[in-house]
């Protein structure tokens, strides 16, 4: 019976290593797919060539780049002060049987699949938050760069912001509550009979679990930088470098999935490029955050 | 252990059985021949494998299953995976017919010249693409063709220019930017619409399956990229001040004001079944069409300019292709099939909202084409 359940455990883990070694495989795999691409154009100028443009077969990322960073960027904005706040309301001041129920509910959130949620973008938050809230910015905050526009709508990087937010928020929620639920009962109680408001005790459980929140945003993060067919649906899809978050942009997923189905050739190519550079910046930021996490942890196991 | 005898012979007393049973069967289904073929020496296969554009995709799934309804000879596989990935599919030989919003590149054509026979490119449907507007308090725009392109390549930017207000005086007043909507993914029906750019911008603007801002454009804000027929649908509707393009049927359904437009004869006509069926009808009639054989790659509908009084101007065909020489089997099906398509089949086109039927001209060609399949 034993050697029959530890079988199956090994055999089931193996599966865990099996994914780790599919990395390699999904790497090299890339940039096979994109070496035809390659062995015509240099990779420093397809990352640092600004338009991608088929016509003229000019294929330059960095506009995606810019798009990608500044959109995954601004929705982690948007998720975390929301996100914490979620977390510690549902985990310490929501009466429980109430805050199970929204916890529950929150964690559904995430199950939407991503074109139902871009559809939504279209059909009701867009038209929505053109109405009103980008109005607002742009009648009276436009003395500012990222709030000036001359066309107003719905599709821009605010709107694929705030739906990538949406998206990302129930993961940091769901790591943030369960990394409260952690934090040792003394901590807790020390606090309390050291005469701390209940404000200030969430304070010091926040700084205690501080590696961990911040684990989550880069999770969030990564899941942020992949997503493509909501941001696709939202996002207006004219690349460019504009600094205004009210104008239309593309990521590098958007251009794959807009482009994927009918390239063909070196355009494939290009497109599988596009893919490997995603997959660089990926890694990049595992490798940063884990950098910044193992400082954090060092911070406070000291 | 007497248990287990039992058991054992029961076991292999119902398998041996279930063997004679299953050999049994098949021996009568191998031997059965249905009474209604209509032509017992011919062996049909089991399906024909066609794949390509989306846009004939409806269609082409209407036909198969009234084909299969039938007739009752052999189903028809429709895969649509694009128009790219279909004449992919027939160089690699991997399809027994391709569907394409437009006809093959000259390269590709001269590349399977050689190949089975040569292909043989016939039109199978007609596409009408249609600009969509969202102006609030009008629902009848009319546009030039010059307008429409100015629009489209951002050198017309607010709704009255005194090259749009010419025609729609209503627009004086309109003291707005015009929001232009384009399809971000690539689709036959950009290929439609930029060919029609290209036409009248004499080759500046230029003609593929995305469509491609022109570089002088600064205020790039005013474009919005949305994906599918669908997407810009929606945008347009949610967007005041917005202008795109969709193909007909999408127009239709939509209750979406679409632009009437300039026609070679100086009429502006608005898309319709009628005026679509008017454009191709008056086209083949005035202009010689290339043999289904030879190379497409120069035919367009809308640089042929449909010469009628009553023909919406931006129209185009959707092609079948297939290879000459096939094998019996195959031959003799793709020829049951697309007969079918091209004399019973228009039929059922009225049933696919938005489709519109060839003109008996056009299916003229489609039947030559046809007549060239070679079994081998």
């Amino acid at each position: 019976m034993v050697t029959i359940k530890k079988s199956i455990f090994i055999f089931l883990g193996s599966f865990a290593l099996f994914l780790v070694l599919m990395l390699p495989f999904y790497f090299f795999g890339e940039l096979y797919g994109a070496s035809e691409f390659f062995s015509k154009f240099s990779f420093l100028d397809f990352i640092l060539g600004p338009e991608w443009s088929l016509p003229e077969q000019r294929y330059g990322a960095l506009q995606a780049i810019y798009g990608t960073l500044i959109v995954a960027g601004l929705a982690l904005l948007i998720t975390t002060p929301i996100s914490i706040t979620a977390a510690v309301a549902i985990s310490e001041f929501i009466p429980e049987w109430f805050s199970e129920r929204l916890g529950t509910l929150i964690d559904m959130i995430a199950t939407i699949p991503s074109v139902v949620v871009g559809l939504w973008g279209i059909l009701s938050l867009g038209p929505f938050l053109s109405n009103t809230l980008y109005k607002f910015l742009v009648e009276n905050l436009s003395f500012l760069p990222i709030f000036q526009t001359t066309t107003l709508t719905a599709y821009n990087k605010l709107t694929a912001a705030l739906i990538l937010g949406y998206m990302i928020t129930p993961f940091v929620v769901s790591v943030i509550k369960e990394n409260l639920r952690l934090v040792p009962i003394e901590i807790k109680e020390a606090a309390y009979a050291l005469g701390l408001t209940k404000w200030e005790t969430v304070r010091i459980m926040l700084s205690y679990i501080k590696p961990g929140i911040f684990a989550a945003l880069m999770l969030a993060l990564g899941r942020a930088v992949a997503e493509a067919v909501a941001v696709s649906m939202v996002i207006g899809n004219t690349c460019s470098f504009s600094i205004s978050l009210l104008d239309p942009a593309c990521t590098l997923t958007t251009l794959i999935i807009n482009n994927f189905v009918e390239a063909t050739g070196t355009e494939a190519a290009a497109l599988i490029g596009l893919g490997l550079v995603l997959f660089m910046i990926s890694i990049l930021l595992v490798l940063v955050s884990r950098l910044i996490y193992s400082k954090l942890l060092g911070g406070y196991m000291k | 252990m007497y248990k287990k005898g039992i058991s054992k012979t029961v076991t292999l007393g119902s398998a041996v059985v279930v063997v004679v049973i299953i050999i049994t069967a098949l021996i009568i289904l191998g031997s059965y021949q249905p009474v209604s073929t209509p032509t017992p020496t011919v062996r049909w296969p089991e399906k024909l494998l066609g794949g390509g554009a989306t846009f004939v995709n409806p269609l082409m799934q209407k036909w198969a299953y009234e084909f299969l309804k039938e007739r009752g000879l052999f189903g028809v596989d429709y895969q649509s995976i694009g128009s790219g990935q279909g004449i992919a599919k027939l160089k690699e030989q991997a399809v027994d017919f391709a569907a394409s919003d437009g006809p093959l590149k000259k390269s590709d054509w001269e590349e399977l010249k050689n190949v089975r026979g040569g292909v043989i490119q016939i039109p199978i449907t007609v596409g009408s693409v249609v600009a969509i507007f969202n102006i609030p308090g009008l629902n009848e725009l009319k546009l030039s063709q010059e307008a429409l392109l100015k629009i489209f390549d951002g050198s017309i930017k607010k709704w009255n220019d005194p090259q749009l207000v010419e025609f729609n005086p209503q627009l004086e007043n309109v003291d707005k930017d015009i929001i232009v909507i384009y399809r971000a993914d690539r689709s036959g029906t950009t290929y439609v619409w930029t060919d029609f750019l290209e036409k009248v911008s004499r080759g500046k603007f230029p003609r593929d399956m995305s469509f491609k801002l022109p570089d002088e454009v600064v205020d790039k804000a005013r474009f919005i990229g949305a994906k599918g027929n669908e997407g810009v649908t929606e945008a347009v509707k949610n967007t005041q001040y917005s202008i795109g393009y969709v193909e007909l049927s999408y127009a239709m359904l939509s209750g979406l004001g679409h632009a009437a437009v300039q026609n070679k004869a100086g009429n502006f006509v608005k898309a319709s079944t009628e005026s679509v069926m008017e454009a191709i009808r008056s086209l083949i009639e005035y202009v010689e069409l290339p043999d289904p054989l030879d190379d497409w790659s120069a035919v367009s509908l809308i640089k042929l300019d449909p010469p009628s009084p009553n023909a919406y101007p931006i129209v185009s065909f959707s092609y079948v292709m297939l290879y000459v020489e096939n094998s019996p089997e195959k031959a003799a099906a793709l020829r049951e099939f697309l007969t079918w398509v091209y004399q019973k089949g228009q039929r059922y086109v009225a049933d696919v909202p938005g489709y519109i039927a060839l003109p008996d001209n056009a299916v003229q060609i489609g039947l030559k084409g046809v007549s060239y399949i070679k079994s081998i």
